[in-house]
């Protein structure tokens, strides 16, 4: 099945390169195009998309607050930011919103499809910079409960970066068992995405901030 | 001589007489109408003169004729002294003719020697008249000091106002602190009339107005907050009032001027508790010395002064703010437009890139059509970089956000992509370290850059940052055609400006090159610009001309 992916970006020019570009990978299909955020939201609503490719400065409902709003609303829709210099402190207000990962407005654009498929198997992909730089401004889950030890393992694989499907390789146990740990987690911490989940298995040690890949 | 002391009213009489008797008898006639006279006689012109300057009196006694000295001469002596004493001619038989000359010579009563009882009622009543005239001649003169002192405040008020008007009217502070001068030195009549301001350094007075005698030697020299008066006193924010200033303590000699006496007034220049200068006005050798309601029109002066320097500094900021914001402006524009459109560019090359790279067509087909796109995409990623690099130097505060080390990147591949150098990089993590400290070697690296490829004619360089020495180093080294540092280089941009960004942070920076061997520019900063007193890191008035 190929990942449906909505590009939300209030310019044209980019809107139309990203289609272009995104189908040229067989493995995506662009469903839909929001030229700001509250399109970006009803959209997400209507299509149900497996990820959302979020500019972070638009009109109207700029892009951290579509990505909360997605987050909260649609939890099985995966927001990836994506971002050009002038918005670097976006970066780290889309993530505490609950954007899984981000990419540059570069020409690295081979990153972009990997970003996307990254994106929709669940992989937490951050720098070490953008990680300590996190740590830093998000505060701790305010209350959090214990997790067991299979919960543990599931985050810490999570926090390694891995997709539910490798989580499920390396654990020996069903992809779908995983989805379901990974939500009694995200539960138990009180967080909103596996960004989070993975931002507090590193504040606990459960792992060391992973190598740089943003 | 005879001195003579007895009970009665005081009286310092002058006897000009040739007669001792008759002398003795016009003491005793004193005397006995209840006065206590002290008397000296003289019976020539040159006494006469002499006892008049030297001594104080209250009346003068004259004979009319007498072999030496005649009452006419004798009151020529008198009004030639400028002295208003009751003169009494007493004397032996004279003509009225004689008498009428005499009052109308300048006595003031006569009295014949057979009638001596009315020389006490005279004295008394001719002494009472010359305090009346005293009295008139005082309040005369009070009048005409009052007078004056109106003027003299009119004046200052009128300069007052012209200089508040000025102060509101006009921003260009030099010419309102030449204004102040000005009227400083002309209506307090000094000679010499300064104005100071503090320099951003919080340590520095830098004479900005000097008029008078000096003006030269006094604009080439900076005063340090507490070395001579004027530095004293602006540091201990109190203004005064010093005579004879060449004895005081504090004083320096400015170089150049004669060891002379001189009064100075100065007084600080505050706004709200903060020091931004001082103003002083001198008065050279032996002349009158200022007073204090002369201190305190010194102080009004100060006190417009302040409030010009102030309103000419939340000028500069407002004008520099505008211009941030319209960089700002400038920069968002820029990033809405253009680098989005490169953006979309390079997404159209790389699409096109993928359908040809699947694409069933002749290799030589696809080289040819790959060349282009490559070319395309080469040129997305010159532009791209350019507008990073551009926007973050219209917008400094990205450097804060993005760290000294990733904009000194961007600065390589902004050098790789424009001049085709060949950049080498070794940073190390980024520092902590105060903004001005990053700016400061952010501006250094890319003038050194511009200079690199622009002058030097360099192919390679190596741009490094490491922590060194409780500190942090820059350097950017390249192999061109190399300079002599201790030559002035019109072309190559700022190298007294590099180093002055570094002193000011407490750093230095060293320009190693020579003719053909290329060159090496190592600037070093301390951690801590501060370690002692206000620097860079603090707020601090910045001084717009």
């Amino acid at each position: 099945m190929r990942i449906r992916v909505l590009i939300a970006d209030d310019h044209g020019v980019v809107r139309q390169g990203l289609r272009m570009y995104l189908s040229t990978d067989p493995a995506l299909e662009v469903v839909g195009e929001a030229a700001n955020g509250a399109e970006a939201l009803r959209l997400a609503h209507d299509l149900k998309p497996d990820v959302v490719l979020m500019d972070l400065l638009m009109p109207v409902m700029d892009g951290i607050d579509a990505t909360e709003a997605i987050r909260r609303e649609l939890p099985r829709v995966e927001v990836v930011a994506l971002t050009s210099v002038l918005e670097d402190s976006a970066v780290y207000g889309a993530m505490r919103a609950g954007a899984i990962g981000y990419l540059l407005k570069d020409t690295q654009a081979d990153a972009l499809c990997q970003g996307v498929k990254a994106a929709a198997a669940g992989q937490v992909l951050m720098s070490p910079a953008v990680t300590a730089r996190l740590l830093r401004e998000v505060p701790a889950p305010p209350h959090t409960q214990p997790l067991t030890p299979r919960e543990t393992e599931v985050l810490r694989a999570l926090a390694a970066g891995m997709s539910n499907r490798e989580i499920a390789a390396t654990l020996v146990i069903a992809e779908k068992t995983v989805r379901a740990h990974v939500s009694k987690v995200l539960a138990k911490l009180g967080v909103t995405s596996r960004t989070q989940a993975a931002l507090h298995a590193v504040r606990t040690g459960l792992v060391s901030p992973g190598p740089d890949k943003p | 001589m005879g001195k003579l002391i007895d009970d009665g009213t005081p009286l310092r009489v002058l006897i000009v007489e040739d007669s001792e008797d008759d002398t003795l008898l016009i003491l005793r006639e004193l005397r006995r109408s209840g006065f206590a006279p002290v008397a000296d006689r003289v019976e020539s012109p040159e006494a006469l003169r002499a006892a008049l300057e030297g001594g104080q009196w209250d009346a003068v006694i004259c004979d009319y004729a007498m072999p030496r000295l005649d009452g006419l001469a004798a009151l020529a002596i008198l009004a030639a002294t400028a002295l208003d004493l009751p003169f009494l001619v007493v004397s032996g038989a004279i003509g009225e003719e004689v008498a009428v000359g005499a009052m109308k010579a300048g006595a003031h009563d006569y009295v014949m020697k057979d009638n001596l009882a009315r020389l006490g009622p005279a004295m008394r009543r001719e002494l009472k008249e010359a305090e009346v005239r005293r009295a008139k001649r005082r309040a005369e003169a009070e009048n005409v000091e009052l007078y004056q002192e109106t003027r003299r405040q009119a004046h200052r008020l009128a300069a007052l106002l012209e200089i508040g008007q000025d102060v509101s009217a006009t921003l260009h502070l030099p010419s309102v602190l030449l204004r102040i001068a000005t009227h400083a030195r002309e209506l307090l009549q000094a000679d010499d009339s300064d104005v100071y301001l503090l320099e951003a350094d919080g340590r520095t007075l830098r004479p900005i107005v000097s008029l008078g005698n000096y003006a030269e030697e006094t604009l080439a020299m900076s005063l340090e907050l507490g070395r001579g008066i004027v530095g004293s006193i602006a540091q201990s924010g109190v203004a005064e009032l010093v005579d004879h200033a060449q004895n005081d303590p504090r004083a320096v000699q400015v170089p150049g001027s004669p060891p002379e006496p001189y009064g100075i007034m100065s007084a600080p220049l505050r706004y709200r508790g903060q020091l931004l200068g001082a103003i002083s006005v001198g008065r050279l050798g032996d002349r009158e010395t200022f007073r204090p309601a002369d201190l305190q029109f010194l102080q009004s002066l100060a006190r417009q002064a302040a409030i010009a320097i102030e309103n000419a500094r939340l000028y500069g900021q407002a004008r520099r703010l505008a211009a941030l914001e319209e960089r700002q402006r400038l920069a968002r524009d820029l990033h809405d437009s253009v680098s989005q459109v490169l953006y979309g560019v390079g997404l159209g090359a790389r699409t096109a890139h993928a359908w040809l790279a699947g694409a069933d067509i002749p290799a030589e087909l696809k080289a040819g059509l790959e060349e282009p796109l490559d070319f395309l995409l080469s040129l997305v990623e010159e532009g791209l970089a350019e507008m990073r690099v551009l926007i973050l130097e219209l917008r400094p505060d990205l450097l804060e956000r993005q760290g000294l080390v990733a904009a000194l990147a961007q600065q390589a591949t902004a050098a790789r992509v424009r001049h085709k150098l060949d950049v080498h990089t070794a940073f190390c993590p980024e520092p902590v370290l105060p903004f001005l400290v990053k700016e400061a070697l952010y501006r250094i690296a890319q003038e050194s850059l511009t200079n690199a490829a622009m002058h030097a004619q360099a192919g390679r360089l190596e741009i490094r940052l490491a922590p060194e020495d409780e500190g942090i180093a820059l350097e950017v080294q390249d192999d061109g055609v190399g300079f002599d540092p201790e030559r002035e280089h019109p072309g190559r941009l700022g190298l007294r400006s590099m180093r002055e960004r570094a002193a000011e942070l407490g750093g230095h920076l060293e320009i190693v090159s020579s003719p053909g061997q290329g060159a090496r520019v190592r600037a070093w900063v301390p951690l801590d610009p501060t370690p002692d007193g206000p620097g860079p890191g603090q707020t601090r008035a910045s001084m717009p001309s």
